[in-house]
């Protein structure tokens, strides 16, 4: 909850500027939701949901509650669909090019990474199983959308592919992001954002080619955030 | 959107074309066929399909590809040349969409002559292992040669008027294809091509080719700055392009898309055209220069390179690695055969 005010803040001055958009919040604490002044023509909209006790629990049951919720209003309310990490910041220009069908984004510690480097699940047991000799891109999964259509198709299937490696024990290595990888493997993105898009600033030396940072991570101390 | 009165009213009339160019009439009876209003039913869209399982070179962040074109349009429209893409695994993607192509021809007068080539290189290089749909225009139909076709490719002969002089059979041929894709192939074919008729394939042409809206570079402009494209400059046409207006010139002898943006684009042309005609104007370059000014303003989500429309009176620059659609050498190409 504590990324949020400074997500909305940034979002408000990079993000679809001069468009309409809402943001769909998914949290357990309604009530913590910050007071955000919104431009004309955007809202906020708090949808609740239970928490995990594991933190992959919650970013797998992303999957689950997009697609629930695309299917009960999303559809009838908006023409693209984002699906963003709440724990980053816009830093600079995110807008209508980055729109169509269904568009993933590179992640950034892997653009330079030959296929067989991708940490792409690898054992035939899971539903996200990708071959060494497989694999366009390793895309991040904190930041993908399309038509609501499209990512209603992707949630879903990523949902039910995880539900069937919960039933046979076992989990992706790297949870709904595996299974991302494997849907949009086979199901070719219309669109793909440049590491721009998602960047680590702390992790990640810039290399010449970025000449812009859109969308970046805020520092976090990861063991007392998801515990 | 344009507004026609279904019945032709004598009494000025104030219209806007497409929303772009507002401008008052001289009384003028205009045809209104009923088309303007029909609701299609488009063949369906087609959700994205799985791609099936194929092995293929990683595409690489960091490598620039063996083209010297640009591959890419300041509005993100892919431009289509060799080493752009992967044909096999474009196959893959698009095989199992169990797609159907429409190709629109007219071959009025002298040039049914061209229709063997066109068909028999066609069945050799277009859109192979796709089901294909040829629809020849023609005011002969007894001249329409029977070339034998391969499985799921057919053809119909669709017959038109011949007018006087040549410019005017070029100019109706956006009003014939709109008209066309409202009566029949709206319900027959996905997408849809139209082509010239004195054109052969040379090498293949398949479903990179394919999008929402599709233009071809013309092969003469593609190195020349915009000041210099043969558009309609005079004020006062529908067609007309300013000074410092223009993306690249397309050829008109090229174009395509999913039926209902063909259907969407032809209109708009052939509403600008009848502008044109009220106004006792014809454009520079005729269809093309309608052509031109409407994808200015509706830009193609898919550009081809002159690889897709050659003139082979041109030497082949080494910038272009294969060409896949040129110019018959009316000469003597035909004549040899």
């Amino acid at each position: 909850m504590i990324f949020l005010e400074l997500f909305l803040q940034t979002a408000e001055k990079h993000f679809m500027v001069g468009h309409r958009v809402t943001y769909y919040v998914f949290t357990d604490r309604p009530a913590d939701v910050p007071r955000v002044p919104l431009a004309e023509g955007r809202q906020l909209v708090v949808l609740e949901v239970r928490n995990y006790a594991r933190w992959q629990d919650v970013s797998m049951h992303r999957m689950e509650m997009i697609s629930n919720f695309s299917r009960q209003r999303f559809l009838r309310e908006v023409d693209y669909l984002v699906c963003v990490d709440v724990d980053m910041k816009f830093s600079d220009h995110v807008g209508v090019e980055i729109l169509s069908p269904l568009f993933g984004t590179l992640h950034p510690g892997f653009y330079r990474a030959a296929r067989e480097g991708f940490t792409y699940e690898r054992r035939p047991r899971s539903q996200a199983y990708i071959l060494r000799e497989e694999g366009d891109f390793y895309y991040a999964g904190g930041f993908f959308g399309g038509s609501v259509v499209e990512v209603l198709q992707l949630t879903t299937a990523c949902h039910q592919a995880m539900v069937v490696d919960w039933a046979n024990a076992i989990e992706a290595v790297c949870h709904d992001e595996s299974h991302l990888n494997r849907y949009l493997l086979y199901h070719k993105p219309t669109k793909v954002l440049s590491p721009e898009y998602l960047w680590d600033e702390r992790m990640l030396q810039r290399p010449p080619f970025l000449r812009k940072l859109r969308y970046v991570a805020v520092p976090k101390n990861h063991t007392e955030i998801r515990n | 959107m344009a507004t026609l009165q279904k019945t032709g009213r004598i009494g000025p009339l104030r219209m806007s074309v497409e929303n772009w160019l507002p401008f008052s009439y001289v009384p003028y009876y205009l045809p209104c066929p009923e088309i303007f209003n029909i609701k299609l039913q488009y063949k369906g869209e087609k959700p994205f399909q799985p791609v099936t399982w194929s092995l293929y070179p990683q595409p690489k962040l960091l490598e620039q590809g063996p083209t010297e074109l640009l591959t890419l349009t300041p509005w993100l429209a892919p431009i289509v040349s060799e080493g752009t893409f992967d044909p096999e695994l474009l196959q893959h993607i698009y095989q199992p969409l169990n797609l159907t192509i429409g190709v629109t021809v007219f071959a009025v007068g002298k040039y049914t002559q061209f229709i063997k080539h066109f068909l028999e290189s066609a069945e050799q290089f277009f859109m192979q292992g796709y089901r294909v749909r040829y629809y020849v225009f023609t005011n002969d139909p007894a001249a329409v040669p029977r070339v034998p076709l391969g499985p799921g490719r057919g053809l119909s002969t669709i017959p038109i008027q011949k007018h006087s002089c040549w410019e005017e059979i070029s100019m109706c041929r956006m009003e014939t294809i709109s008209q066309h894709i409202a009566k029949t192939a709206h319900r027959e074919v996905d997408y849809l091509f139209c082509l010239n008729v004195d054109m052969v394939f040379r090498n293949p042409w398949g479903p990179e080719t394919l999008g929402d809206l599709v233009a071809a570079i013309h092969p003469g402009y593609y190195a020349v700055p915009r000041q210099q494209f043969p558009y309609e400059r005079r004020h006062v046409s529908t067609a007309f392009v300013a000074d410092g207006e223009g993306d690249f010139y397309y050829g008109g002898a090229v174009f395509g898309g999913r039926v209902a943006r063909v259907y969407e684009f032809t209109r708009g042309c052939h509403m600008a055209i009848l502008a044109d005609k009220a106004n006792g104007i014809m454009a520079a370059w005729q269809e093309e220069s309608h052509l031109n000014r409407r994808f200015l303003l509706h830009k193609p989500s898919k550009v081809l390179s002159p690889e897709y429309l050659w003139d082979d009176r041109k030497p082949q620059p080494p910038s272009l690695k294969l060409i896949r659609f040129s110019t018959l050498d009316k000469a003597t190409g035909w004549l040899r055969s």
